[in-house]
């Protein structure tokens, strides 16, 4: 659940709070980030709250979870998000903490490309309306915690491991950028989708066996290099190789999958990104940003 | 196996749910982004529906119930109609004469028919709008514009320095009373609708950057606001397809951010309001320099500027060869000494064409050289002689 929760929920809110502004004096920002704000403490209210780790409270959360964000997804589709509206920050708050606790619940990924073709499927249904994205979460959750989650082998870890926080951060760095570019155009949503098809097309397990020995390095230092090789008349190719640089690193990730290390990594990268990308103001970089637009 | 297909069978209906009942969100043409088409010219209506790859004439059944206008009205028709998900675009034409220089939208879509434009066009620029307690200055200029008859308002962002609801609404209400008066109102986004974005949004529709063809001339509105002062990649291409396709029309552009840096012209420190663009400046003058665009429409500075394609302030003289960089004071917002341009006050900007051609873009001061150099028309000027 890992994965969905990071593809389908964390970069999906990052990418409607940097389109829509996030107004951090207001209380309905609180609310929207508190999935998020409770992060680093869930693995620890986990052990001090045993309850939440009941299947019957993991049941409720997952239905939390795909009821709040089918209200939300039917509030918002074809509409635009006004971020201080306290309602909708509920419903997202609910939405982002019931999946929150699945997630964590259940952060084993299986083998094979299934779990990448359903995020695909899900990042295109964004180039429809972006708020239809996490409803692939949301229902994830449910059908996770009712244990109808079609679970396969789980992934064998790699030889060769990445940081849990600094990878994440380097993607969370690179894959916003098609947001920035397209804005409002559903284009970033078909290269996310790309992006994840690719990361599936990695995980084949013979295409595997040979990627494992790629060394990390490489991985990591092709995965910056799209950060400033941007040919955004070729997104969908980038997305393509951004993707699959992704889904090498993917089995790299240390087991089991640190949610919140991993999650705040891919955050933090992409607050800089997002930085960078609204004009930070740092002259010699501005040249940096989309070179080879 | 089973599981999977379990799974997908939940998101189709999750879809279902999201979806029902069936709407839709009309995003061209749009209030600010008109679609003017002169008799038998087709033009597309674009929109999109809360449930993907529906049979498009459900989908058009749809968008003509909750806009309240028909597709088929009058004399158009539909010529044509191509989809991809959930987006749907239909072209129509209609063949119907139009008398005078424009035939107005009628029923809610905002299709206008181009009819005889004269040989001498008049459009006004204006940007960084009053907000609320300044109503009454947003009154006044829509009154004076009914002395000035320009054949359209290019409204170049910050229109909203409020987000709520009445002042859109009120704003709105000022707009259709120009369309009244037969002025089409041609807008993009500035950097303070992004405090109310999902409000601009939902009254202005999502294509930010966009495209209208009147008489002559191709208006290019740009979102420089977007990335924050700066054009993104995909707008730029954007932009500059539509220069390479502009089938011999006069190419005219805005946005809302100043495309140079007042330079050595600064005062002091410019009121901290001295920012450019920064993001592909240099290829969008060379684009404007290349395809012969007259001239660039900005704001954002609060007070009149206006530079060559060097980026060298302009002071000296009004007629100066190439693609004027023009920067036009706030209509109704506050006033701010960004230059050595010594005048200040609230205004807009009249463009007089010939024959396509610029002839004029600056207002005569008393006191000053004809033609001055920088300013624009100081509000009230017209409604005051219309009254003398």
């Amino acid at each position: 659940m890992t994965a969905i929760w990071l593809f389908l929920y964390v970069a999906c809110l990052v990418r409607l709070l940097t389109l829509y502004r996030l107004d951090l004096g207001h209380p309905a920002t609180l609310l929207l980030l508190l999935p998020i704000l409770l992060l680093p403490w869930m693995d620890w209210l986990r052990r001090q709250q045993a309850w939440l780790q009941n299947k019957w409270t993991l049941r409720v959360a997952g239905l939390v979870a795909l009821v709040s964000v089918l209200a939300l997804a039917r509030f918002l589709n074809l509409g635009y998000w006004d971020t201080h509206h306290a309602g909708l920050a509920g419903l997202a708050a609910l939405f982002g903490l019931g999946l929150s606790l699945v997630a964590h619940a259940f952060p084993r990924e299986s083998a094979g490309p299934g779990l990448w073709l359903w995020i695909a499927a899900w990042e295109y249904a964004g180039t429809w309306h972006p708020i239809l994205t996490p409803v692939g979460a949301g229902l994830a959750a449910f059908l996770g915690a009712s244990g109808l989650w079609p679970e396969g082998q789980a992934l064998p870890p790699s030889r060769r491991q990445v940081n849990a926080f600094w990878a994440p951060l380097l993607f969370g760095l690179v894959m916003p950028k098609p947001w920035f570019d397209f804005h409002l155009e559903g284009t970033w949503a078909a290269v996310m989708a790309v992006g994840a098809l690719a990361a599936g097309l990695a995980s084949l397990p013979r295409l595997r066996e040979k990627l494992d020995q790629v060394p990390n390095g490489a991985i990591l230092l092709l995965l910056a290099l799209a950060f400033v090789v941007y040919p955004s008349a070729w997104v969908l190719s980038w997305g393509l190789a951004v993707g699959f640089l992704w889904g090498l690193l993917w089995p790299r990730l240390p087991r089991p999958l640190p949610i919140s290390r991993i999650s705040l990594g891919f955050l933090l990268g992409a607050l800089i990104s997002f930085s960078l990308h609204s004009n930070l103001g740092i002259p010699f970089l501005r040249p940096l940003l989309w070179w080879g637009s | 196996m089973k599981r999977w297909i379990l799974a997908y069978v939940c998101a189709a209906l999750a879809i279902v749910v999201v979806g029902l009942p069936l709407k839709t969100r009309l995003d061209a043409p749009r209030l600010g982004a008109p679609a003017i088409a002169r008799p038998g010219v087709s033009f597309e209506v674009e929109f999109v529906t809360s449930l993907p790859f529906l049979p498009w004439r459900v989908a058009a059944s749809a968008v003509e119930r909750q806009w309240g206008f028909q597709l088929e009205n009058g004399g158009r028709r539909i010529q044509g109609h191509r989809s991809c998900g959930n987006r749907y675009w239909i072209t129509l034409a209609d063949p119907t004469p139009v008398q005078g220089v424009y035939r107005l939208p009628t029923d809610g879509l905002e299709h206008w028919g181009e009819g005889t434009l004269p040989d001498k066009l008049t459009l006004v620029h204006a940007a960084d709008f009053p907000s609320t307690g300044k109503e009454a200055m947003l009154e006044q200029f829509v009154d004076e514009m009914a002395v000035v008859k320009p054949q359209a308002f290019l409204a170049s962002g910050d229109l909203a320095y409020d987000s709520s609801e009445t002042w859109y609404r009120f704003m709105l209400g000022q707009f259709r009373r120009l369309e009244a008066m037969g002025i089409p109102v041609i807008a993009c986004p500035g950097n303070h609708e992004r405090g109310g974005w999902a409000r601009f949004l939902h009254y202005f529709g999502p294509r930010t950057t966009h495209r209208v063809d009147v008489g002559p001339f191709r208006i290019l509105s740009l979102d420089s606001a977007h990335g924050r002062d700066r054009l993104t990649p995909s707008q730029f291409r954007w932009f500059r397809e539509q220069l390479d396709t502009k089938a011999g029309r006069v190419p005219l552009v805005q946005l809302h951010h100043p495309v140079f840096p007042p330079g050595a012209a600064i005062l002091g420190n410019g009121e901290k309001s001295g920012g450019p663009l920064y993001g592909f400046r240099d290829g969008l003058v060379k684009l404007c320099l290349e395809r012969q665009v007259p001239i660039v429409l900005t704001g954002h500075w609060h007070q009149d500027a206006v530079f060559d394609s060097t980026g060298t302030f302009r002071d000296d003289s009004a007629d100066f060869p190439g693609t004027k960089f023009v920067v036009t004071t706030a209509l109704g917002d506050a006033l701010r000494h960004v230059t050595r341009w010594p005048h200040s006050y609230h205004g807009y900007r009249l463009l007089r064409f010939e024959q396509g051609q610029l002839v004029r873009y600056t207002q005569d001061l008393p006191g000053q050289p004809s033609p001055t150099p920088i300013a624009s028309t100081p509000s009230g000027t017209w409604l005051g002689e219309a009254r003398r």
